[in-house]
C-alpha cells in the first residue's frame, strides 16, 4: 500500500522530499521497472515521489565536458536526438534496442541507471564512452564515473538522500569508432540475454559486457591482440549465470561471438 | 486522492487510490472497456493508450502520477458511428481474429499515422512492435493498417 503519493514538479522540492523520507520513499520516473516490481510484490514502498513533471530534469544539451542528458529524458527522446546519433552512437543503439515504443516513451535514462540491472541497455554504452553520473542531494552534488557507480544487481553508490540528476557523456563516439550489440531472444520486448558495447581510441579497445556478470563489466585490450588473448580477457571480465533465459555456457559463447563479429567488422 | 484527466477531449475529475493503475481506472471505474488487460506487465500492448501525445502501456502507469494529463483511449479514436479508417482496414484485411489485441494495435497505429504524412514499412512495423497478437501472425494486421493509412491519404515510401 502506498501511504503517501507526492507529485513533485521541481528539483528543489524533490531533493527536500528525498532528504525527508530517505529509504522509506521510492522515486517514480517512467515506472517501467518500479511498477512491475510493485505488482509482483518485490517491493512495497510507503511513499512515492512521482517526478514525471520535473521538466528541468529532461533534455539533452551540449556542455563543455560533453553532452549533458537529464535523468528524466525518455529513451524515445534520446533516440530521436541528432547530437546523440552523431556523437554518442553506442547510446543511440542502446536505447533503440529497448523494449518497445511504449516502454521507450515511458522509460528514462535515470531509471535505467538507478535500477542497476546488469542488462540495462544504456549502461554498457555509457561505460565505453567514459560517462559520469551527476548525483545530487540537498546538501551536495558529486560526479561519479559510471564504472564506479554500480555495486551489484540493484545496488549503487547512491545514498538514501541522493538522486540521479543527469549524465555527462564525452563526445566523439560515432559509427566508425564505437557501437553496441545486443543479442535477445526476439526483436522487440526482450530483455537482452547478453550485450557488448565497444569503443576504439588510438589502438586501445574498450569493451563492456551486459547481462554477463552481476554488474556491467569492462575489459581493455589492444586492437591488434591475438585471438587467444582476446578470448582470455573477455572470459576474465565476465561471470555469467545460468537462469531461465540462458545458461552460463550459452552466454559466454554468445558474448565471444558478438566480440568476434565486432572485431571482424573493425579489421 | 482526487485527479483530473482530459479524457478523450473532455476534462473529468474523480477519486482514485494511490495504488490504482491507469488501466484499472479506465476499465473498472470509468467502464471504458475497449482498453484491454493482457499481461499486466508492459509486455503485450493490449492496454495501450495515448498519454500527453505518446503511447504508453496503461497497466504500468500509476493513475495518481498523471493528474492533469490528457489521455486518448480507443473510445476516443473510434467514431460514435462507423469505424476509423484503421479499423476499416483491419476488418477488410482479416487483421482481427479474436480481437483482444485489436484496440492496442489501433491506438499504436493511430498515434504513428497521425504524426506523419508518409512512412516506410520498417518504420510501421517498428511502431507496432510493442503490440503482441497470438492469433493473426501480424501480416494481416500490417496489411490492414496499410489499407487504413491509404484511406487516410498517407504515403508509403520504399525502405
Ligand atoms: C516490457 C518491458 C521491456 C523492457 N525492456 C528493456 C530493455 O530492452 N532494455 C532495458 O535496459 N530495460 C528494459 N526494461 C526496463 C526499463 O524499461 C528500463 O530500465 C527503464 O529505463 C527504466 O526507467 P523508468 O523511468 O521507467 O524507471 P522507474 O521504474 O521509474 O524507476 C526505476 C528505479 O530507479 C529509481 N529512479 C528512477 N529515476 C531516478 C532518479 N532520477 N534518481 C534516483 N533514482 C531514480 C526508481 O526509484 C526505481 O527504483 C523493460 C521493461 C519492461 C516493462
Ligand atoms: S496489459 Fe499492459 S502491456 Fe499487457
Ligand atoms: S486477434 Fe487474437 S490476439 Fe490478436
Amino acid at each position: 500500500m502506498i501511504k503517501r503519493f507526492l507529485n513533485i514538479s521541481d528539483l528543489e522540492s524533490l531533493l527536500k522530499a528525498k532528504s525527508e523520507y530517505g529509504s522509506k520513499c521510492k522515486i517514480l520516473a517512467g515506472g517501467t521497472d518500479l511498477v512491475v516490481r510493485m505488482k509482483t510484490d518485490m517491493i512495497d514502498p510507503d511513499t512515492i515521489l512521482s517526478i514525471r513533471n520535473i521538466d528541468e530534469m529532461k533534455g539533452i544539451i551540449k556542455g563543455k565536458d560533453g553532452t549533458v542528458i537529464g535523468a528524466l529524458t525518455s529513451h524515445t527522446s534520446i533516440e530521436e536526438n541528432a547530437l546523440i546519433r552523431k556523437q554518442h552512437y553506442p547510446l543511440y543503439q542502446g536505447v533503440y534496442e529497448i523494449g518497445s515504443p511504449q516502454i521507450r516513451n515511458m522509460g528514462t535514462l535515470g531509471g535505467n541507471i538507478a535500477n542497476a540491472s546488469p542488462s540495462g541497455d544504456t549502461i554498457a554504452p555509457l561505460m565505453v564512452m567514459g560517462a559520469k553520473i551527476k548525483l545530487m542531494s540537498r546538501s551536495k552534488e558529486r560526479l561519479v564515473p559510471v564504472d564506479e557507480f554500480f555495486k551489484g544487481p540493484g545496488k549503487t553508490v547512491m545514498a538514501d538522500d541522493e538522486i540521479v540528476h543527469s549524465v555527462i557523456v564525452p563526445a566523439g563516439f560515432n559509427k566508425k569508432n564505437s557501437g553496441f550489440i545486443k543479442a535477445g531472444l526476439r526483436k522487440a520486448l526482450s530483455i537482452a540475454v547478453v550485450s557488448v558495447g565497444w569503443s576504439l581510441k588510438d589502438d586501445k579497445l574498450t569493451l563492456a559486457f551486459g547481462g554477463a556478470a552481476p554488474i556491467v563489466t569492462v575489459a581493455e585490450i589492444r586492437k591488434d591482440c591475438s585471438a587467444a588473448e582476446l578470448k582470455k580477457k573477455v572470459l576474465n571480465a565476465i561471470s555469467p549465470i545460468s537462469d531461465l533465459r540462458a545458461s552460463k555456457g550459452y552466454r559466454e559463447q554468445v558474448i565471444l561471438n558478438l566480440v568476434n563479429s565486432m572485431m571482424e567488422a573493425l579489421n | 486522492m482526487k485527479i483530473r484527466l482530459k479524457l478523450n477531449g473532455s476534462w473529468r475529475e474523480f477519486e482514485i487510490s494511490n495504488d490504482d493503475t491507469l488501466l484499472h481506472v479506465l476499465r473498472d471505474e470509468l467502464r471504458l472497456t475497449g482498453t484491454k488487460r493482457g499481461c499486466g506487465n508492459g509486455e503485450c500492448g493490449a492496454c495501450t493508450v495515448i498519454l500527453d501525445g505518446e503511447t504508453v502501456t496503461s497497466c504500468l502507469v500509476l493513475a495518481a502520477s498523471v493528474d492533469g494529463s490528457s489521455i486518448t483511449t480507443i473510445e476516443g479514436i473510434s467514431p460514435q458511428r462507423g469505424l476509423h479508417p484503421i479499423q476499416e482496414g483491419l476488418v477488410a484485411n482479416g487483421g482481427v481474429q479474436c480481437g483482444f489485441c485489436t484496440p492496442g494495435f489501433v491506438v499504436s497505429a493511430y498515434d504513428f499515422l497521425s504524426k506523419r504524412e508518409s512512412f516506410t514499412m520498417d518504420e510501421l512495423k517498428r511502431a507496432l512492435s510493442g503490440n503482441l497478437c497470438r492469433c493473426t501472425g501480424y501480416k494481416k494486421i500490417v496489411e490492414g493498417v496499410v489499407a487504413g493509412a491509404e484511406i487516410m491519404g498517407k504515403e508509403i515510401e520504399n525502405d
